[in-house]
């Protein structure tokens, strides 16, 4: 048994930070051997027939809780849903699998209760501005509120900032700060906490690795004492994604504590920190004098529900017979429990489908063979994309021909004429057009260079790992012999980032379009890239805050990734939530996000 | 028998400093940089990744920082953890009475459990009660426990709901993960404790006492057992100082906070400080119950004296 198989997720899951980040794991790997085993078993009795375990694809989704808090896509400025977000809209998060029962929101809330969750493993820090772990941003989120929200429609809705004005060439943006909102603490939320939050983001001496999510901004200032102004060098588009999500915590609390102040957060959010204990688990409790400026929840005042309480369960298949034995009350889903569970009738489950992340192939093109386009046009010819989600995913996720993610705006079907469509005569026909021949051992090559590589994939997501042998198989048909490799990512890497690989396959994940800007503008993220045209196409597309005109400019970019087929799309993995029935009201936010302050329970 | 025990001591030095060196090296020949770990994905201020650099010591050479972490851990000090942001001698304290808690309750299941099917199928050799005893034990044997841990989760805790999925230290909360471990390590107890009384109750003085009438009870345990004890008490001693160094996979399944859960975390995040506190912590204890071992010998059988 490779204990190292074990815990896995949590090391991917850290590797996210709040707003923008790699997701690179769908959610909590188990131990593989576990997940099956206990899907052998059945889970629950009441549903051992479900069909599962004939694929070895079975590792969970699970970002638990309402998935990756990340955001999915935003453009400045209020306006009407482009029609790529529009399209999303309707299946993003909240959408309910009934499981026989009726929906979930009926009858009059009752106060009281807590509800269970789980954490992966403890938390880095409560303090948002120091924290880069995903499960500590998957508190965060009920601790603090932030300036603004990105709403279902996919653009940023008024929250503590009651509106903000951004001025021609986008390098100010100005917030008028709500009035009557307190911190946990008693102290007042007003335009100088705002200047002192964002200050502190900014003070290089803070060493905040939220710093980069305010991109060239550079001073705050205090225009009136409910008024704050944000100066920036040059128009940087994603600022209203990040600014969801940049926790307005207490200026008083943070002096109050200094280091410790991670461990004594204070928000202005509708719940406030209890307990923290080491190596156990988080607690939050509701505030009783909260009010809901945010319009997509239904509960405009304090959370029905007494607080909120998180165990840390390392093990997928743990938290998931936890789930059952009622333990928990809201816990991801793994791919091999999904049928199981949504039969249940005692579980609501949710479908976050139109995600932030995507799966995709990754070259060195610095080095042969993939410094060759014709090459890497092959391989994305050669991906039977609808096969790899059928046995990898058991159907749960959705084919994406495009180097962007189905969730985040600037994806649509329209481009998908300049993408690659599996077809593996035409990727033969690719290589030989490049004067690529059958050598003596039938691999392809050309020069005296045979197509003969090295695929990394990460270990710690079994749908990853099948997807990886069908890739490997489908690039074989076409004539080329791919090993895959399987390492763990923390090996992974060093290896990308000296140049010391072939092709990888790789998971990422971003809710604004400039995921594009950070894979891919030099040095990339893998730090082999060097492009000085998509650079030029990427400062375009972060540079336009026009809606309208920056989705222009995202499409932009995502054709000229097609003409050079720098990746090889091939899905988005979906993130499955199973609620217990008598948890009533719950939705997800467009980030896949629980809304915690709008539950109840009804038992 | 005094200067036996401090050379014994003596030894541990140079043994420990053994250990500080090979958890030291693990750092350099394990591939993944923490650092690295935390920005990726992130647009990279290589000012700020060397501020991080710097505050964890690591843009130092490597004798430095090996010299900085001796002098550490010598001081008390067992570095601070990349990924929690916490002193590591915290963390290990807040993990630490976990495994010695679960430690010492399947501990106390499997020697009950082995010594007593031991010494019965021992006695009762070659009958049926053996036969099922040491069926159970080769099961005990050859079952991981990770497969054992949940079964037990889907029995009694998903299916017939006695005990709860999620440990917690708590007499309820305690049992599944106890049994666990306890019935796997009975496994190994009770064959040795078979054997060896097998050979004792061959001796001499076992029939000699017999002859003299005295109770077969009386025999069993006083004269047997206690002549059966050194090899048992070697191998529960492995077993406290294996179960103590955290019971990684079943701490994971049963979401026992213990240190083998957060060895298992730190090992992922490549969290460096953290896992050398963890091994330097888990060798030094497997070190001691060893030593502890050995000295018990002589208390066993005072014919065993120290020279």
């Amino acid at each position: 048994m490779d204990s190292q198989d074990i815990a896995l997720a949590s090391l991917y899951r850290r590797m996210i930070s709040r707003r923008t980040m790699v997701k690179l794991v769908g959610g909590a790997a188990g131990l593989p051997v576990i997940a099956t085993l206990i899907a052998a078993c059945g889970g629950s009795s009441s549903n051992s027939t479900s069909a599962s375990g004939t694929t070895a694809a079975g590792q969970t989704q699970a970002t638990t809780i309402g998935g990756i808090p990340t955001p999915l896509n935003t453009f400045q400025n209020a306006g009407t849903p482009t029609s790529s977000s529009a399209a999303s809209t309707t299946t993003t998060g909240a959408t309910p699998v009934a499981a026989g029962t009726t929906a979930a929101s009926s009858g009059t809330p009752k106060q009281g209760g807590t509800i269970h969750m789980t954490i992966i493993n403890d938390p880095d820090t409560l303090d948002e501005a120091l924290s880069s772990s995903l499960t500590s941003s998957n508190i965060f989120q009920y601790i603090y509120d932030s300036l603004v929200y990105i709403g279902d429609d996919h653009l940023p809705h008024p929250w503590l900032a009651e509106k903000w004005d951004i001025n021609t060439d986008g390098t100010q943006i100005t917030f008028s700060i709500r009035s009557g909102i307190k911190f946990h603490d008693g102290t007042v939320l007003d335009g100088a906490a705002v200047k002192a939050n964002l200050d502190r983001i900014l003070d290089p001496k803070t060493a905040s690795i939220a710093k980069t999510g305010l991109g060239s901004m550079t001073t705050v200032d205090l225009v009136d004492p409910m008024t704050v102004r944000c100066n920036f060098t040059a128009a940087y588009a994603p600022i209203l994604t990040n600014l969801d999500g940049t926790a307005m915590s207490s200026p008083a609390a943070v002096a109050k504590y200094g280091d410790t102040y991670g461990h004594h957060p204070v928000g202005t959010g509708p719940f406030m920190f209890k307990d923290w204990t080491q190596g156990q688990g988080v607690d939050i409790v509701r505030n009783p004098n909260y009010v809901q400026y945010r319009e997509d929840y239904k509960n405009k005042s304090a959370p029905y529900i007494d607080g909120i309480s998180w165990k840390i369960i390392a093990d997928q298949a743990t938290s998931t017979a936890a789930l059952l034995t009622g333990e928990l009350d809201i816990a991801g889903v793994q791919l091999t429990q999904a049928n199981s569970i949504m039969t249940n009738a005692d579980f609501q489950t949710y479908i976050w489908k139109d995600r932030n992340g995507y799966i995709f192939v990754e070259y060195n093109m610095n080095k042969a063979p993939f410094n060759d386009l014709a090459v890497r046009k092959a391989v994305a010819l050669a991906l039977d994309r609808d096969s790899i989600v059928k046995s990898a995913w058991n159907g749960f996720a959705t084919v994406d021909l495009l180097p962007i993610p189905t969730g985040v705006a600037g994806y649509t079907t329209d481009l998908n004429q300049f993408a690659y469509p599996y077809d593996p005569a035409k990727a033969k026909q690719t290589l030989t057009d490049a004067g690529y021949t059958a050598g003596s051992d039938g691999v392809m090559a050309k020069d005296g260079k045979s197509l003969a590589f090295t695929m990394i994939v990460y270990s710690g997501y079994d749908a990853l790992k099948t997807c990886g042998e069908i890739v490997q198989a489908n690039l074989n048909a076409i004539g080329m012999k791919c090993t895959a490799q399987v390492m763990d990512f923390s090996a992974e890497l060093p290896l990308l980032n000296a140049g010391n690989f072939d092709c990888d396959l790789m998971r990422w994940t971003s809710s604004d379009p400039d995921i594009l800007t950070l894979m891919f503008k030099t040095p990339g993220w893998t730090k082999q890239m060097h492009d000085t045209t998509l650079d030029g196409l990427c400062d375009k597309m972060d540079a336009t805050i026009d809606p309208e005109k920056r989705l222009d400019a995202v499409h932009d970019v995502v054709k000229y990734l097609l003409a050079q087929a720098i990746v090889a799309p091939i899905c988005v993995d979906w993130s499955i939530t199973a609620v217990h029935t008598y948890v009533k009201d719950y939705s997800l936010t467009v980030f896949g996000e629980g809304r915690m302050a709008d539950v109840w329970l009804d038992k | 028998m005094t200067a036996y025990i401090i050379r014994r001591v003596l030894m541990l030095i140079p043994i420990w400093f053994g250990i500080l060196v090979l958890t030291f090296l693990m750092r350099v020949l394990v591939p993944g940089d923490p650092i690295q770990l935390m920005f990726a994905g992130r647009f990279n201020d290589p000012a700020v990744e060397a501020t991080m650099r710097h505050k964890y010591g690591l843009d130092k050479p490597i004798l430095t920082q090996f010299y900085d972490y001796t002098t550490g851990v010598l001081h008390g000090n067992l570095g601070y953890s990349i990924t929690a942001q916490q002193p590591v001698t915290t963390m290990i304290k807040a993990h630490y009475p976990y495994t010695v808690v679960l430690t010492l309750t399947s501990l106390s299941i499997a020697v009950t459990i082995g010594l007593v099917s031991g010494i019965i199928s021992a006695i009762k050799k070659d009958t049926i009660v053996d036969v099922i005893s040491m069926i159970f034990a080769l099961a005990g044997l050859s079952m991981p426990a990770f497969w054992l841990g949940l079964l037990m989760i889907y029995v009694f805790a998903v299916d017939l709901r006695w005990f709860p999925v999620l440990g917690s230290m708590t007499p309820k909360g305690i049992i599944l993960p106890s049994v666990t471990l306890g019935v796997i390590a009975s496994a190994v107890t009770a064959r040795l404790v078979r054997s060896t009384m097998l050979d004792v109750l061959g001796e001499d003085y076992v029939r000699t006492a017999r002859a003299k009438g005295i109770t077969s009870f009386a025999v069993v345990l006083r004269h047997a057992f206690r002549n059966a004890l050194i090899p048992i008490v070697t191998i529960v001693g492995l077993q406290f100082g294996g179960l103590l160094s955290g019971a990684f996979i079943v701490e994971v399944i049963f979401a026992w906070h213990g240190i083998g859960e957060l060895a298992i975390t730190a090992l992922q995040q490549r969290d460096f400080p953290l896992i050398q506190g963890i091994v330097l912590v888990v060798a030094t204890t497997y070190v001691l119950v060893n030593l502890v071992v050995d000295l018990l010998y002589a208390v066993l059988d005072p014919r065993i004296a120290y020279k």
